[in-house]
């Protein structure tokens, strides 16, 4: 491999999907506790809409894209006027694309993650007086931490390697716009197989790494890798150690509907170890 | 003073209650699956009932007529689940002073200290959930729903997972904060035995329906129905019909026993008798016997069957000679070692006539066996 390989492209990359997946987090939490927690009209709605993207084919997500921020486009129109600001063919495009096509993926796993909280915490809480956002960051996140960051992983290895949307709104601009997944595709039309191989590897190597990390945050926890939660007893009276957000016992809250916080409540015919009075 | 009168549906499932306690300890009593769970959960507010409304004193937190539903926070509701639902990345300090937010930190620190040690919990501040025993557990999660003084308390199955010497001392420790604290109490319970050392009122549920509620005597020694003495472990439940009317009535019941119940009925009327076991004495075969000449004491010729002995009292099964159910009699040690008897001892089983409860029953005569069973 030559030494005179840009790796230009990697940074561009790291920056973008970092900078996506910061947005995404930011913007994607709030939803995801709403859909996991509330009832509220419109709930369906902003579920698909979120989902969408994972859905589309990315040239059809970049087609609309180009709709909303292009020059002619509905916001693109607007900020060139007022503010002089032309945000197609820029990196910054390609963070929005970014933030389109992976948000989903952290709205999807930091939902998962929040409805395994068991209500009874949240009844509690909210008996205890505390408010909303206190309990979602002092029970639920703690509690939800692991899923959660599982979220951010995925929606970052999901930005990092985003091309089709990004090609349309960002294109391929050396230097300026040319992420990895673009460069590789540069490389190759060029017959610059060096350059597409060296690419090719950081990218796996970074997917390697993703997969590892995305194991040890779902996968068995290791002994004192975090805090082991409640001995809380199981549906049969035993001791079952749990942890955070994880394999939360079923006995409540295992109705991800609509009505979850009814039926956390909801009397249980199959609790075993309740002996007929 | 609490009043509830909800209903709230779930699926195929209706809770329909309607009560009112005082500043009082209340038993929710009935099988798994009752709808228990889900009448506390509606009081605290954790869940909002379809119609009706949930008063406390002069403060409506539920009224569906007027949309109000008043938050879980401003309640001032404590509430115990079944699994404690202790914060298990909290320590035990953080737990109690979960709800403490609004103190000063001085008060604050001088009304956890105050429940550590009335809940026996000094030194274990620092510990998380988990390391601590089921009992332990508990007393936290206690304290933890009276630091912030709730109004009333709320008690999901508090003592299903801890074994008999804990659970003693906890239904002491429950009776304690009810006289300490003056705060109504709900205590939601499928043992019988504590409902019965606990509460001073009991409400009997059953497939989300309220089906009698009354002083816990009360519901105890009188269930109005088959369901409701199925579920308070009424023994000596007999079905019959009226012979005759007018005062005081005679029933036969269903094996053939004859007895004069203290209840009027219409003649015909299918009821069915409930006779407490230690109401019932086993007396010689011959000889007279108190109150026996005023009609006052059924005597039934019998055999004893089992002789069994818990200890402080012994329960045993006596069989009518001619004709007739088998009867559940309790003595209590003294009487029954007086009384020499053993299993094929003849006897006369003596019932005082004020003792048999007696209702209509409410289930057609050849439904019965569904309905027991």
């Amino acid at each position: 491999m030559s030494s005179t390989i840009d790796l230009t492209p990697v940074f561009l990359s790291l920056r973008v999907s970092s900078i996506a997946t910061l947005t995404a987090v930011l913007l994607g939490i709030l939803p995801a506790w709403l859909l996991a927690n509330r009832r509220f009209p419109g709930r369906e709605l902003l579920d698909a809409v979120i989902t969408l993207p994972v859905v589309l084919p990315p040239s059809v997500l970049g087609y609309y894209l180009l709709l909303v921020i292009g020059r002619r486009g509905v916001v693109g129109t607007w900020l060139e006027q007022t503010l002089g600001v032309r945000l197609v063919f820029t990196w910054q495009a390609a963070v929005i694309a970014a933030v389109v096509a992976a948000m989903p993926l952290f709205v999807r796993a930091a939902r998962g993650a929040i409805e395994q909280v068991d209500p009874a915490y949240l009844g509690a809480a909210r008996t205890l007086g505390r408010s909303e956002p206190y309990i979602f960051f002092r029970v639920v996140l703690p509690l939800a931490w692991r899923g959660v960051l599982a979220g951010v992983v995925l929606c970052w290895a999901r930005a990092l390697g985003e091309f089709g949307a990004t090609l349309l709104v960002a294109g391929n601009i050396p230097g300026r716009t040319q992420t990895m997944a673009i460069a590789i595709y540069d490389a190759v039309q060029a017959q610059e197989m060096a350059r597409a191989n060296a690419l090719v590897l950081i990218l796996t190597a970074i997917s390697i790494v993703v997969i590892v990390l995305l194991n040890r945050l779902t996968g068995p926890e290791l002994p004192g890798a975090g805090g082991v939660t409640a001995g809380a007893r199981g549906p049969n009276g035993r001791r079952a150690r749990r942890r955070p957000g994880r394999n939360r016992s079923r006995r409540v809250g295992d109705d991800r509907g609509l009505r979850r916080d009814r039926a956390a409540y909801k009397p249980a015919r199959d609790r075993g170890g309740t002996k007929e009075a | 003073m609490l009043r509830a009168d909800f209903l709230l549906g779930l699926d195929e499932f209706t809770l329909d209650v309607r009560f009112s306690m005082q500043n009082e300890v209340l038993a929710l009593l009935g099988p798994s699956g009752a709808g228990k769970t889900l009448t506390i959960a509606a009081i605290a507010g954790l869940v909002g009932p379809d119609s009706g409304s949930i008063v406390f004193d002069d403060e409506t937190w539920f009224e569906a007529e007027s949309r109000t539903k008043l938050r879980p926070q401003k309640r001032r509701v404590g509430i115990v689940f079944q699994n404690y639902a202790l914060f298990p990345h909290l320590s035990v300090r953080a737990n109690v002073e979960f709800g403490l937010h609004r103190l000063a930190a001085e008060e604050r620190e001088v009304r956890v200290r105050s429940l550590l040690s009335d809940m026996r919990l000094e030194g274990l501040e620092q510990r998380l959930p988990y390391e601590l025993s089921g009992g332990q557990q508990q007393r936290v999660a206690l304290a933890r729903a009276l630091a912030p003084r709730p109004r009333i308390l709320l008690l999901d199955e508090p003592f299903s997972a801890v074994d008999a010497t804990v659970r003693t001392r906890l239904l002491r420790l429950v009776r304690e904060i009810h006289e300490r604290y003056r705060i109504p109490i709900v205590l939601i319970t499928h043992a019988i035995e504590e409902a019965y050392a606990l509460s001073d009122r009991m409400a009997v549920l059953e497939q989300g329906k309220l089906l009698q509620i009354g002083s816990t005597d009360d519901v105890f020694r009188r269930p109005i129905s088959h369901r409701v003495a199925r579920i308070v472990g009424t023994r000596n439940i007999l079905n019959g019909t009226v012979q005759a009317g007018g005062s005081g009535s005679t029933v036969r019941t269903e094996a053939g026993l004859t007895l004069a119940i203290p209840a009027d009925y219409p003649a015909g009327t299918p009821v069915t008798l409930c006779i407490r076991p230690s109401r019932i004495d086993l007396v010689s075969a011959s000889g007279e016997v108190r109150g026996e000449k005023r009609g006052a004491v059924e005597l039934i010729p019998a055999v004893v069957q089992r002789v069994q002995s818990t200890g402080a009292r012994y329960e045993l099964l006596a069989q009518p000679v001619s004709a007739g159910e088998r009867l559940e009699v309790e003595l209590a040690a003294d009487a029954f070692a007086r009384r020499r008897l053993e299993p094929g001892s003849p006897v006369r089983i003596a019932i005082p006539r004020e003792v048999i409860h007696s209702f209509r029953n409410e289930y057609p005569a050849q439904r019965l066996d569904d309905a027991r069973a």
